[in-house]
This record gives structure tokens, sequence and C-alpha cells, in this order.
């Protein structure tokens, strides 16, 4: 008996605004089906969770939140993930941030590729939410009830298309690596046999990473204000919202990055830690057991116990 | 007394050898001109170029060469910049290249630095397969 073993199939296209690329190494026969599956999980999470379509099934539930709503599995994954990552973060993770970003101008999609960014808009947090988020979810009927507050799903729901499209390749090849701007999954040991490795990028743009990760099967994310920051009514600003005080996060962090089994749970706790800030991030991986990787606005590079036996290379500090 | 110069009656006939010679070098290439002109050049037999659609398999071979460039390149650097901080002049082995085209090995001990994870390195950035970062 032959089996024919292709070395290495990549594909890359574009979902959810960034370039996806899945690559798995020594392929199997099923691997053309997979990559299929993994990008049709992309397409389908996005299409269900985006913010940006008033027709999709997450902006259809936002719009009428104190009502129930059946939606697609990818919305209703995203939307029980987003509740147990805020009850896990202690709310640090609160996805209730719609209006925060709209009030911010962050209405629509905008060009941060392409330069400063500058919009206008109320510039002031729509609200600061204090009372915990206890959506609705009713997993028999998959419908869910998202309360109040309209609710953006956008990087937990890349996380979730990453878990499922990690799911769509495990039996592709002898390892796979999933690249989601920013978002990774790996399984198996690498092309070389010695592991994936993942450059951390440097939230300052320098060229070079700030670090090097060896990872074998895993997740990775990393929550970072270099592109995503512009200017509202000249006022500097960024993506990631502190619930606590509704507005941009002002940590005193650039960049964390986190390493989990779960790309969602890594998606979660890169968030919630850069959101944490730089007095509480240390002790908080610590407590949690987190494997995470900081830059804070001076530049320097730490990271928790759980991470240093991933890092095989680290540059002195961030430009 | 008359003097005679013997240089003085060569150098004419040269110049006479020349002047004759001349007319007929012009006519020969003048009428090799005028035969091309009326004579174009026969057709050449060349194969042409094969036109087809670029698929979205090209496309991807495409980009996955172009990583396995970059990647090839990134490792050679971090080769090169390792012998540098060695104080070795050339790197000790080259770098190879895999044949399936994966991302190629840099030799072990030589291109990638140990892991340290305490210790903050002073070469370059090893290569790498993946960027985690902002999207």
């Amino acid at each position: 008996v032959t089996t024919h073993v292709t070395p290495e199939l990549t594909v890359v296209f574009t979902a959810m605004a960034c370039q996806v690329t899945l690559r798995v190494i020594d392929a199997g026969p099923e691997a053309r089906q997979a990559l299929v599956a993994a990008r049709r999980a992309f397409e389908r999470v996005e299409a269900a969770c985006t913010r940006f379509d008033p027709g999709s099934a997450l902006m259809r539930a936002n719009a009428d939140g104190e009502a129930w709503h059946q939606v697609p599995e990818e919305c209703y994954l995203a939307v029980a993930g987003a509740a147990r990552a805020h009850l896990e973060t202690d709310g640090l993770f609160d996805p209730r941030v719609l209006d925060t970003l709209v009030a911010l101008g962050y209405d629509r999609t905008l060009p941060f590729r392409s330069g400063l960014v500058r919009v206008t808009g109320t510039g002031s947090p729509a609200r600061t939410v204090r009372d915990p988020w206890l959506p609705g979810l009713d997993p028999r009927m998959r419908s869910v009830q998202l309360g109040a507050d309209r609710v953006d799903l956008g990087g937990i729901g890349k996380g979730l298309a990453v878990r499922l499209a990690a799911r769509a390749l495990a039996g592709a090849g002898r390892g796979h690596l999933i690249e989601a701007g920013g978002d990774c999954h790996v399984r198996g040991d690498g092309p070389d046999r010695d592991g994936w490795w993942i450059g951390v990028e440097d939230p300052s743009g320098g060229p070079e990473p700030v670090a090097v990760l060896r990872v074998l099967d895993g997740g990775c994310a990393t929550s970072s204000l270099r592109i995503r920051s512009w200017h509202v009514n000249g006022r500097p600003v960024h993506h990631l919202i502190d619930p606590r005080t509704g507005d941009s996060a002002e940590g005193g962090l650039r960049s964390v990055t986190v390493l989990d089994d779960d790309p969602v749970r890594a998606e979660v706790w890169s968030k919630a830690l850069l959101i944490a800030g730089r007095s509480r991030i240390a002790p908080l991986a610590t407590d949690r057991g987190l494997a995470a990787l900081w830059v804070d606005d001076d530049g320097r590079i730490d990271k928790s116990a759980e991470m240093a036996s991933s890092v095989v290379w680290e540059a002195n500090d961030a430009h | 007394m008359a003097v005679t110069m013997t240089d003085h009656r060569g150098r004419p006939r040269g110049l006479s050898t020349a002047a004759l010679l001349a007319p007929a070098v012009a006519a020969a290439f003048g009428g090799s001109v005028a035969w091309a002109a009326d004579h174009p050049p026969a057709a050449v037999a060349t194969p042409k170029p094969a036109v087809r659609a670029e698929t979205g398999d090209d496309t991807a071979k495409k980009i996955q060469d172009r990583q396995r460039a970059v990647e090839r390149i990134r490792k050679e650097i971090a080769s090169l910049q390792f012998d540098v901080d060695q104080g070795k002049g050339a790197p000790s082995r080259p770098v190879r290249s895999r044949t399936d085209g994966t991302s190629a090995a840099t030799p072990r001990g030589s291109a990638k630095p140990k892991p340290a994870p305490d210790a903050r390195a002073k070469t370059a950035a090893p290569p790498i397969h993946a960027t985690t970062g902002a999207s």
C-alpha cells in the first residue's frame, strides 16, 4: 500500500479584517477537504458575529437586547464564550463595549493600516458598566438574550474561528499552523520537528520581534495597541476598552501575549491582562497560572513564570 | 647640395593606397546595406509563452514560495548574525534548504541560540514560522 503524502499545503485568504494563513505540513489525503472546512469556519463566524453588518445574527440580537433570538451556532458559541470569559476575568473582559466604540468614532471599518486615522464622534464613553453581564443562554433552542447594552464579539469571535478551524485541521497532516491577524494555533512539532517558532510583534512598530516563542500544541493571542489606535476629535484612543472607565484602557501596557490550549481563552486573557494594566498583570498572571508576556509603555518586556519555558529568544527591550 | 628624405617618399604611397581602397570598401558596404534593406529578415519560429488563467492554487503557491524565500533569508541572516556575534568570519556551516520547501532548518546550535528562558539574547531574532501581534 502506497500512501501519498503531500509535503505542505497552504491557504491564504482574508476574513475578519485580517489575512488568515492555514498551513498543513505532511498533508494527508483529507487535507484539502479539511482546509476548506477550516476556511468556512472563519466565514461562518464572521457572518454571524460581525458588528459591521446590521443583518448579522449578532446585530439583530443587539437591536432588541431584551428579546430572545435564535442564532447560528457560531454566534451562540461566541456569546456563551464571552459570558464565561466575563465571569472568569472578574469583569475585565466585557463585550458590552459596542456603544463606546461607536462613540469613539469606530462605527465602521477604519483604514488603520494606511496611517493615522482621525474621526469625529461624541468622544465620550457611552457608559461605565459596573453590573455583571448575565446574558440569557438557551442551548436547547440555541437562543440568546444579550441585555440592554449592545455587545461586540470581534476579538472573541476571531478566537472562536481559530478554535473551530483547528478542530477542522486536526487530522489533516502531521501538524498545522493557523495564523489570523495576531491569533495563532499550532499542532504538532513543526516543520523542523522542534516546535513552531512564533515571533511576538514589536508593539512600537519595529520590524523585529520582541520575543520568539516555541509552541508545540495550542493557541497564542496578542492584544496590542499597535494597529487599532486612532484620534477622535483630536484625542488619541484605541479599541481595547476598559469596562471600569468606559474608555480606552490606560494601564501602561502596549501589548500582552498569552499562550493557552484554547485560542479563545488566549484571546480573552490577552485582552483582560492588558486592561488590568502594568501594576496588576504580574500577580494576576501568576494567580491564574497564565503564560503571558507583555511590553509596557516604556518598552520593557516581562513575562510570567508559566511563559518562561516557551521563550527561546527575547530582545533587550522594545523600541 | 640637395638632400633627399626617404621618408617623404614612403608616406604619399601609403596614403594613395588607402585612397584607392576606400571607395571599393564603401561601395561594398553600401551594397550590403541596400541588399539588406530590400530583404526583410526571415521569420524565426520562437516558442510562444503558455498563457492560462491564474487559479487560486497558483496564488497560494506563489505566496507559499515567497514565504519560504522570506524564511530562508531570515534563517541565513540569523546564521550570519550568530557567527558575527561569535567572532567568526563566515558561517560555520551553510544554510541548507529542504527539498520539500518547508522552512529550511539552520544547523542546530549554530544559527539558533539555545533556549535561555531568563537570559536576554544579544543575537538577532531566530527564524520564525508565524507572528502574533496586533490585528
